[in-house]
């Protein structure tokens, strides 16, 4: 073809040619690949152009179809005959038709469980009780495990303005429950010491202790053996077997005659019998019902024993008599709330109770300082003992209350222990201690430590005050006694802490404590020495109740008995302070205390008027 | 000894065991029927601490089994439990993710970070409905049950996050918002009967569809984690406990036509007002939704259809929105939960508590606990706002009739209100009166907070402060007397009466206002007896009206007061006694006792 002669662009003829056919073009070229090749994949749904790969992994495919498809000889022989049909050795196919159905309800369950989900849109939330009446579901009894409601209300004493009877009806239910607590570490088994003085043995030594033990045993062996083999051999003359066998012929005949006798008294006795096992049947019912009535009464307190360790209730969170202020903004409440709902799991058996967990041993100074916050940055950490530290600490740190109020909330244990610790630390030691454990905290108040060393003990005092104030709901605790060198000692120091409480509760269990102490001259003179006797008369003068009284007059009857301590009283100006004290109409003793102690100190000839 | 010796003995042994069984064979009695917590674990074959969380998720849970073959110091599970825990698909889900977990921590060894963010893209979990589902198969067991729930998640709405025990902000503030949606519904529908505050924290008791629900959130203030607690087991607990108040709700918000998962004012929320929010959030979306249907019913010619009248062809979700946008305090009636018409379904105490703090608006100071007055006050209809942002209406709100304070003294003080404490709340709520203010003021200490969870009659013991409330209600008794004119039936039932009788006693003075006005205007009337029934026709839906209407000494000035009404009363009442029935006579006694008697513990709220 040659080429065309080139003619104007504006005639009919080349617009026409100049018309582009690019697309129709393209749409037969694609229409022709579609035919031949089997049409457009643009419009084809995806099922058909892709496919999950269902061919499974080979090797394991083929170890199962193995281990499935082999035929038992018995069941090859018997194939072999066509007269004998095989029964099934297994039920194979019951089992697999099973799992189908299974699963094609499975996969029902899923979609109509999918258009559930889908119909609330977003939340995914549904009514799960929207057909409640169809009982579909497949149900369970539920088993209560336990009586004990969810959440138990507290009593009315543990409101944080409570009314005064049921606040002390409440406060006495947790001195008791710490009380138990102390007079159990107090009673119970000493512990087997880690280390027992005196030198180590050796081992030669040893093999020496049981050597002798076991030459003893042998030889008193050895000296038994010939006796009893001189008596063996002793002869038996004629007349004295024949004697013997005369006896013994006696002795059955007798036995005989009395059995008889006896049964048929017994026989005679038969209805008493009767009635006897009767009673005692009764008796054993009565005591099943007796043990079934008290197991659902304990069942209501705590939990069945679940597990190794035994459950402890929390525990009974209430104000202290001081702390009650009537300002929900002022409430010291309770911040361990997660404790109760534990405990509560525990008490209802839900989970079984864990072990009392022996806390890992706080550092309080480091604790202070940390609820101090930026006030002690510079605290270094000593070797030379907690108490020191945390004496220092708290003398230190100005904010003092705050981290107690604090640390309470936060650990009332640990509070404790740290009482324990500073009270030994303070009783034991001069004020030049307390001025030392001040220069272990390199503060910016070193300085003026001199001047300041007798100022702080007296503020260390009041503030030891407030401890113990805060302190003794009944603990002054256990933790304290192995700084003590002996247990009385604390015991005394301990009441005589009591007395000093405000609250008239502590101080009556105090001085009891004190008047059950003073059983000897010795234990008599300590109280005295230890300051309990003019704690004792403190109390008694200010003591706004006939009980408070009668305890105080009780304690001091007790402490009279002692000649010295006698003495010790009349110095302590005892005597116009009884002779004040008004008696009661309804408690007689207070009269009868109150005469005995003044006849005593008469017969001791100290006069009531010097 | 010989091989045949030992033969014999194991004859002799078989002959004489009784309960000889060959090892592995089966078994009977508690040793068949009970399992130790490690046969258990070995027979589901996972870990302790999967086991656990099975237990708790299915309600699973240790018995004490009367022999304890294995002895005292394990844990027993019954067989049958450990079945059932066995054929749970949950089972193998967490062995699934467990496997999961694994392929993480390879990847992470492998420091493949890509394919483990991948993985962790596409983590296995699990929903508990099924088992809720399960284990409460009626609703009213879900309600139940529902004490523990609420606790722990009030609890964990108040536990700080902590990473090391696993403690997630997510977990924090779901139950905040669970525990939020649940106070909102309470205080809805007028469902709280009983506050009790005390140190651990406070319990509340509310009445659900006839059970009672008692449960204790913790006091504002920041919780400690204590060591002795077992932090995996609690949360276990409170990841069951979510879903199942996450159901309830729905189905509580469902009841009162309220769309459950609520859309919130951002605004609010993130001023830390959900409460708030959700209450207008849920008073909004009522009143939509019967707006909807008078509607669909009737001519849309309300004023807040015809707000909304154009926008029913949008989308839900844009209206609550744009309702939300409205500022706060243009729609200060939202706040207000009391609609009249709606009460036709309440129970007696549920109108009760509603009226209680009705047509009383509170104002929180600071210092007192926002949360629980801000749930307490509008449970029993009372209007509160506080000091803060976004609260509804401010300090110098001239309608504000009760502050509440909890500071030793008040600097300035309006003379419209009083500024009480807010023990006064609780207490009045739990006596079901309005007590005297005086005894609650600013720094005073108030009487003590008395348990309203002790029933004092069973005790026999009263406290003195129950004496005196109860020596207020018994003379209120005397006093008050069922009204002539309300119906036999209401006759019969004084009791009924008298719990509206405190409570309208502010509206009785106001319609003996009302009768003054309208014996003034009707003076002139001709006829006596037309006149009386014209009044009778006047007064119909004041029932309190009608005895001192017999008071038709046709000279009473229009510029009477209270006293003077008496005093007419008086004069007149002998020849109006000739007039009446016996009956009546002594209706009309009993309604002159109660308008002389001065109720002193009846708060009258200012005009």
């Amino acid at each position: 073809m040659g080429k065309k002669p080139k003619s104007s662009r504006k005639g009919k003829k080349a617009w026409r040619a100049n018309i582009s056919t690019d697309d129709i073009d393209e749409f037969i070229e694609k229409s022709t690949k579609d035919a031949l090749t089997g049409g457009s994949l643009a419009e084809v749904p995806n099922e058909s152009l892709f496919f999950v790969d269902k061919s499974k992994d080979l090797s394991v495919k083929r170890k199962i179809e193995k281990h499935r498809e082999k035929v038992l000889h018995c069941d090859s022989v018997l194939q072999r005959n066509p007269f004998v049909k095989a029964i099934p050795s297994s039920n194979d196919k019951k089992k697999s038709s099973m799992k189908n159905k299974k699963n094609k309800k499975d996969s029902t369950e899923a979609s109509t469980s999918k258009d559930d989900a889908t119909k609330d849109g977003e939340s995914g939330i549904v009514d799960l009780w929207e057909n409640e009446a169809e009982g579909d579901i497949r149900t369970r009894k539920v088993v209560k495990t336990s009586v004990i409601p969810a959440v138990e209300v507290d009593p009315p004493g543990c409101s944080y303005n409570p009314n005064f009877e049921a606040h002390q009806d409440s406060l006495a239910k947790a001195v008791a429950e710490e009380m138990q607590k102390v007079y159990q570490s107090e009673l119970g088994p000493q512990p087997v010491p880690l280390t027992v003085q005196g030198d180590a043995i050796e081992e030669e030594e040893m093999y020496f202790l049981e050597v002798d033990n076991g030459d003893d045993e042998a030889n008193e062996e050895n000296e038994d053996a010939p006796e009893k083999s001189s008596s063996m051999k002793k002869m038996v003359t004629k007349v004295e077997f024949n004697r013997r066998a005369r006896l013994k012929d006696r002795q059955k005949k007798e036995s005989e005659a009395k059995k008889k006798a006896e049964i048929s008294k017994e026989i005679d006795s038969l209805p008493t019998i009767i009635d006897e096992i009767a009673k005692e049947d009764e008796e054993k019912q009565k005591r099943m019902m007796r043990r079934l009535v008290a197991k659902q009464e304990r069942l209501k307190q705590q939990p069945p024993r679940l597990g190794r360790h035994k459950f402890v209730p929390a525990p009974t969170q209430v104000l202290l008599s001081e702390e009650i202020t009537g300002s929900l903004r002022k409430l010291k409440a309770c911040c361990t709330l997660a404790t109760d709902r534990f405990k509560s799991l525990e008490k209802r058996g839900l989970i079984p109770p864990s072990a009392n967990k022996r806390r890992r041993k706080y550092n309080f100074a480091y604790e202070l300082r940390f609820l101090a916050g930026d006030k002690v940055l510079d605290l270094y950490f000593i070797d030379d003992g907690e108490a020191e530290e945390a004496a220092g600490v708290l003398i230190d740190v100005r904010v003092e209350d705050e981290a107690l109020r604090k640390l309470r909330l936060k650990h009332l244990e640990e509070m404790r222990t740290l009482a324990a610790h500073l009270r030994t630390y303070l009783r034991g030691r001069p004020a030049g201690n307390v001025q030392r454990s001040r220069n272990f905290c390199s503060s910016p108040s070193v300085n003026r430590a001199d001047e300041a060393a007798a100022a702080m003990e007296e503020e260390a005092e009041r503030k030891i005050g407030w401890l113990l104030k805060v302190i003794f709901a009944g603990t002054a605790t256990a933790i304290g006694y192995q700084f003590f060198p002996y247990m009385g000692d604390n015991l005394v120091l301990q009441s005589i802490s009591l007395l000093q409480v405000k609250d008239p509760f502590f101080k009556r269990s105090g001085a009891s404590r004190l008047a059950s102490y003073a059983i000897d001259d010795g234990r008599r003179m300590k109280i005295v020495e230890l300051g309990g006797a003019q704690e004792l008369l403190n109390m008694l003068e200010a003591a706004k109740d006939d009980r408070t009284r009668k305890a105080a007059l009780e304690a001091l009857a007790a402490l009279t008995k002692s000649d010295k301590a006698a003495g010790a009283l009349h110095k302590a100006g005892a005597i116009p302070i009884v002779q004040s004290t008004p008696s009661s109409v309804e408690e007689e003793a207070i009269d009868k205390y109150k005469t005995g102690l003044l006849k005593r100190f008469q017969d001791l000839k100290y006069d009531g008027s010097s | 000894m010989t091989k045949k010796d030992t033969a014999k003995k194991t004859v002799a042994k078989l002959k004489k065991n009784k309960h000889y069984r060959p090892a592995g064979k089966k078994r009977e009695g508690n040793a068949a029927r009970y399992m130790t917590r490690s046969q258990a674990i070995k027979q589901l074959q996972v870990n302790l601490s999967v086991f656990r969380k099975l237990c708790i998720l299915k309600g699973v849970f240790p018995r004490e089994p009367k022999k304890k073959v294995k002895g005292n110091n394990q844990t027993y599970y019954h067989v049958k439990d450990i079945a059932f825990i066995q054929h749970d698909p949950l089972l193998e889900k967490l062995r699934e993710q467990r496997a999961y977990q694994k392929k993480i921590h390879k990847a992470l060894a492998k420091k493949n970070e890509d394919l483990a963010t991948r993985l962790r893209t596409r983590e296995p979990s699990y929903t508990l409905d099924r088992l809720i589902r399960e284990r409460y198969p009626k609703f009213v067991d879900a309600l139940r049950d529902l004490d523990d729930c609420l606790s722990m998640v009030h609890l964990f709405a108040a536990l700080p996050a902590v990473e090391r025990l696993k403690i997630n902000v997510e977990r924090v503030h779901s139950c905040r918002r669970l525990s939020h949606e649940w106070q909102a519904y309470v205080a809805r529908c007028h469902k709280l009967r009983k506050v009790f505050v005390s140190v651990k924290g406070i319990y509340y008791q509310a009445e659900v569809e006839g059970q009672k629900i008692t449960w204790l959130a913790p006091h504002a203030m920041q919780q400690v984690l204590p060591d002795d607690v077992n932090f995996s087991v609690m949360l276990t607990f409170v990841e069951f406990y979510e879903t199942l108040l996450g159901f309830v709700n729905f189905r509580l918000y469902h009841s009162i036509s309220v769309k459950y998962p609520p859309i919130l004012d951002p605004r609010l929320e993130a001023l830390a007002a959900d409460l708030y929010a959700l209450t207008r959030y849920m008073n909004g979306n009522t009143k939509r939704i019967s707006e909807e249907q008078e509607s669909g019913s009737t001519k849309p010619e309300h004023t807040r259809g015809q707000l909304e009248g154009a926008q029913f062809e949008e989308s839900e979700l844009r209206l609550s929105q744009l309702q939300h946008q409205l500022p706060s305090n243009e729609d200060r009636a939202l706040m207000h939960l009391i609609e009249e018409d709606d009460d036709n379904d309440d129970d007696e105490d549920t109108k009760k508590c509603k009226k209680l703090f009705k047509n009383m608006k509170f104002y929180l100071s600071r210092e007192v606990p926002r949360e629980s007055l801000l749930f307490v006050i509008p449970a029993f209809g009372g209007v509160v706002s506080w000091e803060g942002d976004a609260a509804p209406f401010t300090e110098a709100d001239q309608s504000i009739t009760h502050q509440i304070v909890d500071r030793p003294s008040q600097g300035h003080m309006y003379l419209s209100r009083e500024y009480i404490q807010p023990q006064w709340i609780y207490d009045c709520i739990n006596f079901g009166v309005i007590l005297e203010a005086h005894r609650y003021l600013v720094g005073r200490v108030p009487p003590p907070h008395l348990s309203p969870f002790v029933d004092n009659e069973a005790e026999g013991y009263f406290p003195d402060y129950a004496e005196t409330i109860k020596r207020f209600e018994a003379a209120a008794k005397n006093e008050v007397l069922p009204m002539p004119g309300v119906g036999k039936d209401d006759l019969d039932d004084p009791q009924l009466l008298l719990a509206e009788g405190y409570l309208s006693r502010t509206e009785a003075i106001e319609v003996a206002e009302r009768k003054l006005f309208f014996l003034g205007v009707f003076q002139r009337a001709t006829s006596e007896k037309q006149y009386l029934e014209d009044l009778k026709q006047e007064v119909q839906g004041h029932p309190d009206a009608t005895a001192s209407i017999a008071v038709e000494g046709a000279q009473v000035e229009e510029e009477s007061s209270r006293p003077h009404l008496e005093q007419v009363a008086e004069d007149t009442d002998g020849t109006a006694l000739m007039m009446m029935s016996r009956r009546n006579r002594g209706l009309f006694k009993a309604m002159k006792v109660r308008l002389n008697s001065t109720c002193y513990f009846c708060y009258i709220s200012p005009p």
